[in-house]
């Protein structure tokens, strides 16, 4: 091989020289090695293999994920994200309405988690929220082990409290997990607390605020109302079937109490939620702006 | 010499790192490029090994270089940052983190001393060809990256990510190929090939149009900071500079003069309908709060955790690479959920992430291979003003633009191979002058 024209000595170099050059690039192969074939190559290999099978364990074949011979060992640096995006995505499958019946995956997908966060004392206070949520789910889809499923996910977002305790979202996930547990209560203590210290607009804190107000006695509507039209109209974002749920039985609540103002404001709600009949509301709200009254409505029991 | 002709070789393949996208990984657009440039990174030393072993005069060659080597600063800084982050590294809030990277950004000491020893091969290994095979295909890339952000804008796509996973970090690569494109230009006016000079300037002026199509406000910032520098550069030199026939000077002169007016024009007229037309532009003249405010939150919890914990591990050598995200926990402020909900893991300030994740040294030596950088580079005026130009205004581009958002994996390859090809500049530098 040909060298470019240089300036520094052409004489050849010591033996102790060369030595000592290959003996730094001895180390360095020996290190970068482990590195390289330890810590990358091998465990995004497993995680390649993991992600692989799961289309398939979700459709039919659990097993392929259960399946007791992991080959992800256990110091491997991705079982902490291999195991938080197997609970991220029961949850999405859960929340899309794909989820059929009790599957096998979430216990396991719980439990391994759950070990996982455990075993690494340096999680995020994201690991706590989804471990709360992996339990909650859990609670959902397995009755048997609500309470049970229930406390552990509290007991996650508890843990998760102490880390960030002013994280709005581990808030909103425990207050909806007391009122799961017939602690509504709580719950709104919690979001009231979180309210004073959102020095923000807070619109999530309201439309959530709202949400477990109601829930906890519908006689609160009008400070339940006030609450979630402040959340939403600032944009907040709840689950939309829920929220569709709670103004749908407002409606008819305020229809029978003959407050036309605040029938007003849910129907106006209403036309713009997803999954809605925006027509029919549309017509009630003509109605109301010509006539300055309640339309007639038969209401489905 | 097989050998150092493989190490070559394996250090070119970093510029084809950036296409790796694995799906079935957790972060398809990240975890393929880390074991990418981690591989690149131990194949070189393996063969470097294996080259220094087998052959003498790879070992005397091998010598030579280093000895040249040693004479850059810009090498002596890295080297120094490094060394730093072994201790920020050691006394880090969590080593774990610091030490393999988060899972996320694949970085963590392991990653980053990979790009050192890219770098540093690039040094030693690297000679004319080496640097000239690494740029053009850099700059075939760019007409791949701008193909596929096309398609993703006729498919709805607001800002095209390519195979990067995020338009900021394609913007900034494109600022790369951007001078990779002026390089083969050069090379091509210099040696009469007139199909390299159209092929590099085209993906030049690709790589800059893509940069508006990505709408990177912090880019295209840095762009026109750039620009405007080099102008005024221009115009304090005392010499007479011309490209052709024509006076550089003027050229420079009326440049800065349509920026300018452009620039007052385009702030009055704003809110006009006609800019939100334009790509990159329109996201300029919407001035959308959302981004900027939750950064600058972010920024001033770095900055809060560096005042609140005056230890002198934490003052020296921060919390740790890939440490932030744990500032965020400790001092994390609510406002911030209205603007973004996720955990942040930078401050989306490249010095406050320095700062804050390697400490006052850290800060200092990051400051100090910049400063060599912008001294090399512009000791290069003296014999090749273009390159010198070109190196700054890259200089320039890259330092503002990172001052609004962070390093990824394919923006340190660009900072380290830019780096590198400084350096050998400056070695020939050395060469001609002896």
């Amino acid at each position: 091989m040909k060298d470019s024209k240089n300036t520094t000595n052409t004489a050849p170099i010591g033996k102790s020289a060369q030595a000592l050059q290959v003996a730094v690039l001895g180390v360095l192969a020996l290190c970068m090695g482990f590195v390289f074939i330890y810590w990358t190559l091998v465990p995004y290999a497993h995680m390649y293999s993991y992600f692989s099978r799961v289309e398939s364990a979700f459709k039919s074949n659990p097993s392929e994920l259960t399946n007791p011979n992991d080959p992800i060992y256990r110091e491997s640096p991705v079982q902490l994200s291999v195991r938080m995006s197997l609970v991220e995505l029961l949850n999405k499958v859960y929340e899309s309405g794909e989820m059929k019946g009790d599957s096998p995956l979430v216990p396991f997908a719980a439990s391994n988690f759950a070990a996982e966060v455990a075993r690494h004392p340096e999680c995020l206070v994201n690991c706590y929220l989804d471990l709360g949520k992996a339990y909650d789910l859990l609670a959902s889809v397995e009755p048997a082990q609500s309470a049970q499923a229930s406390a552990l996910a509290e007991a996650a977002y508890k843990k998760g409290l102490t880390i960030v305790p002013e994280d709005q979202a581990l808030v909103y996930a425990y207050a909806i997990n007391l009122t799961n547990q017939g602690r509504v209560n709580d719950g709104i203590t919690l979001l009231k607390h979180s309210l004073a210290i959102d020095t923000t607009a807070a619109y999530q804190t309201h439309y959530y605020y709202g949400l477990l107000l109601y829930r906890a006695d519908p006689a609160n509507a009008n400070q339940a109302l006030a609450e979630l039209e402040k959340g939403m109209s600032g944009g907040a974002a709840g689950d939309p079937a829920t929220t569709r749920l709670i103004y749908q039985k407002m409606l008819q609540y305020y229809y029978g109490q003959g407050d036309l103002a605040r029938f007003t404001t849910v129907v106006k709600r209403l036309s713009i939620l997803p999954e809605t009949d925006p027509a029919t509301y549309k017509k009630i709200l003509q109605y109301i702006e010509a006539n300055n009254n309640l339309p007639p409505i038969q209401f489905n029991s | 010499m097989q050998s150092w002709k493989i190490t070559q070789w394996i250090l070119i393949l970093g510029s084809l790192a950036c296409l790796v996208v694995i799906n079935n990984l957790w972060l398809p657009f990240i975890d393929g490029k880390e074991v990418a440039y981690r591989g690149i990174a131990f194949g070189a030393v393996l063969f470097a090994l294996i080259a220094s072993v087998s052959s003498s005069e790879a070992r005397s060659k091998l010598a030579r270089k280093c000895a040249l080597l040693a004479r850059d600063p810009i090498f002596w800084a890295a080297t120094a940052g490094i060394v730093l982050l072994v201790f920020s590294t050691i006394f880090a809030y969590s080593r774990t983190v610091a030490f393999l990277g988060e899972t996320q950004r694949g970085e963590g000491f392991l990653t980053l001393f990979a790009f050192y020893i890219i770098y540093v091969g690039t040094r030693l290994y690297f000679e004319k060809k080496e640097w000239r095979i690494t740029f053009s295909i850099a700059a075939a890339l760019v007409p791949v990256f701008f193909v596929m952000s096309l398609v993703e804008l006729a498919q709805g796509v607001d800002r095209p990510v390519a195979t990067f996973g995020n338009t900021i970090f394609l913007a900034g690569y494109y600022l790369f190929t951007a001078v990779a494109g002026m390089e083969l230009l050069r090379f091509g006016r210099n040696e009469k090939k007139s199909a390299m000079a159209w092929a590099g300037g085209s993906a030049a002026v690709i790589s800059i149009l893509g940069i508006f199509i990505t709408k990177s406000r912090g880019v295209l910032l840095g762009l026109v900071v750039a620009l405007i520098a080099v102008c005024v550069f221009i115009l304090i030199r005392k010499e007479t500079l011309r490209i052709g026939t024509r006076s550089l000077k003027k050229i420079a002169g009326w440049f800065l003069a349509v920026v300018l007016v452009f620039g007052g024009v385009f702030y009055a007229t704003r809110t006009a309908r006609f800019w939100t037309h334009i790509p990159g532009l329109n996201r300029i003249a919407a001035t959308d709060v959302t981004n900027t405010e939750s950064r600058l939150i972010y920024t001033k919890m770095g900055l809060e955790a560096f005042r609140a914990e005056r230890t002198p591990t934490r003052i020296l050598f921060g919390w740790g690479w890939d440490n932030f995200s744990y500032i965020w926990e400790k001092y994390y402020d609510p406002r911030v959920y209205t603007f973004d909900i996720q955990i942040a893991d930078r401050s989306h300030d490249k010095l406050v992430d320095m700062l804050t994740m390697t400490g006052v040294l850290g800060l200092l030596a990051y400051l100090a291979l910049w400063y060599f950088y912008f001294r090399q580079s512009y000791r290069l005026a003296n014999t090749q003003m273009f390159v010198s130009l070109l190196l700054v205004a890259w200089g320039i581009a890259y330092f503002v633009q990172n001052l609004f958002v962070f390093d990824t994996l394919v923006t340190f390859y660009a900072f380290y191979t830019i780096l590198g090809y400084v350096g050998y500049l400056h070695d020939e530098r050395l060469k001609e002058h002896n």
